[in-house]
């Protein structure tokens, strides 16, 4: 189980007398007990025969002598915001000695948890408490502002004994007419030229000044864990019910958390050295045969892609791209070239970014009229004359693609995942052809097959 | 006459094996066979790693798996080509490299 990756981390070296102390124990002790408490990635101490420090005073290995004074050295490998955050209360610690640290490329660092979703662990020790609620009578326009911004994609809504009575997603404020589009849309029209901006903020504003409070809105029908649940279930019902959330409250109805498919599949990137923030390629440097024995979590993922995956070729024309991303289940079209090596990807956003600002809101009245059910008429042709300069895949694509080889482990597919923020990945052969593709709820399952 | 060079660091466990040897003897044995100029092993009275398991001289309980750090100075191109022969033989541990600049070197003098 190894989880290979180039990424800068920083090795900090820690130069002590061992005769040094700390509140009574050892300073090294008492360092490695600070380190294991902040969750750092590994320490090493090590005992040299000979040396000296700053304070000048020969430190020898005890050999006959009942407690020993030699130097001690102890290497710490760790992301260096960890490291950043440490060094006040190390300096706090040292009287005397070395502290040096140096950016290292990080080759190979094992995982904490080889194994998938343990059954020991419930719910409400992965769970999100710190939620935003609203209430029944919350304005529509509360609700759309706070879910437009928020971290989070959708919003329990809670009576005055905190007890759950709904949910609001984007997608419920999509069919009451509030929303005119999907939120990664909508921001990114909002940002771009002022004609496409006014294109999205108009029905914004109209949804907003409607009467509707949270009650008329909400879902209702919502899929609820308690706390004490296991992981497992939880997982499993979000499979079954394909729910991305599900809201965690007590046996008397009372709210106390939220648990998403992320929070799942993060449980088993343990490293501290990937951080959700951070966007870094992995790259194997090699790759043995996979053992028939190893749990689907240590196997390729090219085992179990979904090779059911809209493609478009480089010069498939701006209509017939959007065409295929209308109709994808995933929200994203590859591109390949002749060999059916990947090009790029497009997602909605892409094309709305790429095109010509004259063409932006047109194409937002077709994404709304389709994401309001009312797809009618893909009107591409009118499309195609405003689109100015983009007029083929290749024009709009977006050429950096996260993608990993079907010889990569099911682990490290989540990590890349994790670590990318992307929600579905490219599957590719050694000559970068596209085998399929693979999606979050794909990496679930998966890990629910051991056990 | 100073050269650029990378300092290769791989930290593993004492217990660790690999084909019924101690994997530090392995590692050895393999920066010897692919002429790696030189290889320090150092073992550590303490440590822990991605587990978080404490390992320990001061308690004998927990002392039979004591840090192993492996050092090894090369240029950067044979630093590279031996890294896919290591990564199959570490199953587990942590493998950093670093930029130093090799002011002398004893074994090519």
């Amino acid at each position: 189980m190894s989880l290979l990756r180039k990424g800068k981390a920083m090795a900090l070296t820690i130069y002590i007398g061992e005769a040094d102390q700390w509140h009574g124990t050892p300073l090294y002790v008492a360092i490695v007990q600070l380190l294991r408490d902040a969750g750092c990635a590994g320490a090493t101490v090590t005992r040299a025969v000979a040396g000296y420090g700053a304070g000048a005073r020969l430190h020898e290995e005890g050999g006959w002598r009942w407690s020993s004074d030699a130097p001690i050295v102890i290497s710490v490998v760790d992301a260096p915001y960890r490291i950043q955050r440490l060094l006040p209360r190390l300096q706090e610690m040292l009287s005397g000695g070395l502290m040096t640290t140096q950016e290292v490329e990080v080759l190979k660092y094992t995982h904490a948890r080889p194994r998938g979703l343990s059954s020991k662990l419930t719910v409400q020790q992965v769970m999100e408490t710190s939620l935003t609620t609203v209430e029944l009578d919350t304005p529509v326009a509360t609700v759309v502002d706070l879910l437009l911004d928020a971290p989070f994609r959708a919003l329990p809504v809670v009576d005055s004994q905190q007890h759950l009575k709904g949910l609001i997603s984007t997608g419920d404020l999509i069919r009451a007419g509030v929303l005119p589009m999907r939120r990664g849309l909508l921001r990114t029209a909002r940002e771009l030229d002022s004609s496409t901006a006014r294109a999205v903020e108009t029905p914004l504003e109209q949804g907003k000044q409607s009467d509707l409070t949270a009650q008329d809105v909400m879902n209702t029908q919502v899929r609820t864990v308690e706390p004490t649940m296991q992981v497992k279930e939880a997982a499993q019902i979000m499979l079954e019910t394909g729910l991305r959330r599900l809201p965690v409250v007590e046996s008397d109805g009372t709210l106390r958390g939220m648990v998403t498919r992320a929070d799942l599949l993060q449980l088993i990137v343990t490293s501290p050295l990937i951080s959700s923030q951070e966007s870094r390629g992995t790259q194997p440097l090699r790759r043995s045969a996979p053992l028939n024995n190893l749990p689907p979590q240590q196997q390729p993922v090219g085992q179990y892609l979904n090779p059911d995956v809209a493609t478009v070729s480089s010069e498939a024309l701006l209509g017939d791209v959007i065409d295929a991303l209308l109709v994808s289940p995933l929200k994203r079209v590859v591109v390949v070239d002749a060999e059916g090596r990947v090009a790029g990807i497009i997602s909605d956003v892409d094309i709305l970014a790429q095109m010509q600002a004259e063409a932006r809101p047109g194409l937002l009245q077709m994404l709304s009229n389709w994401a309001r059910g009312k797809p009618g008429h893909v009107p591409t042709g009118a499309l195609q004359t405003h689109t100015g300069k983009a007029r083929v895949a290749a024009d709009i694509m977006n050429r950096d693609v996260i993608m990993v080889s079907e010889t990569t482990t099911v682990q490290e597919t989540i990590e890349r995942m994790i670590s990318t923020g992307r929600k579905v990945l490219p599957v590719v052969d050694e000559q970068k052809r596209l085998q399929g593709i693979v999606g979050r709820t794909d990496l679930l399952r998966i890990l629910l097959e051991e056990s | 006459m100073s050269e650029p060079g990378k300092l290769l660091r791989i930290y593993i466990g004492e217990m660790q094996e690999w084909q019924d040897k101690p994997l530090y003897r392995a590692i050895l044995e393999l920066a010897q066979q692919h002429e790696m100029r030189g290889a320090t092993v150092l073992r550590g009275i303490e440590g822990f790693g991605p587990q978080h398991h404490l390992s320990t001289e001061r308690l004998p309980d927990i002392s039979e798996n004591l840090p192993i750090l492996i050092e090894i100075v090369e240029s950067e191109e044979r630093v590279h080509s031996f890294l896919p022969l290591l990564d199959e033989l570490v199953q587990q541990g942590t493998i950093t490299l670093e930029p130093v600049e090799i002011v002398y070197n004893g074994s090519r003098a």
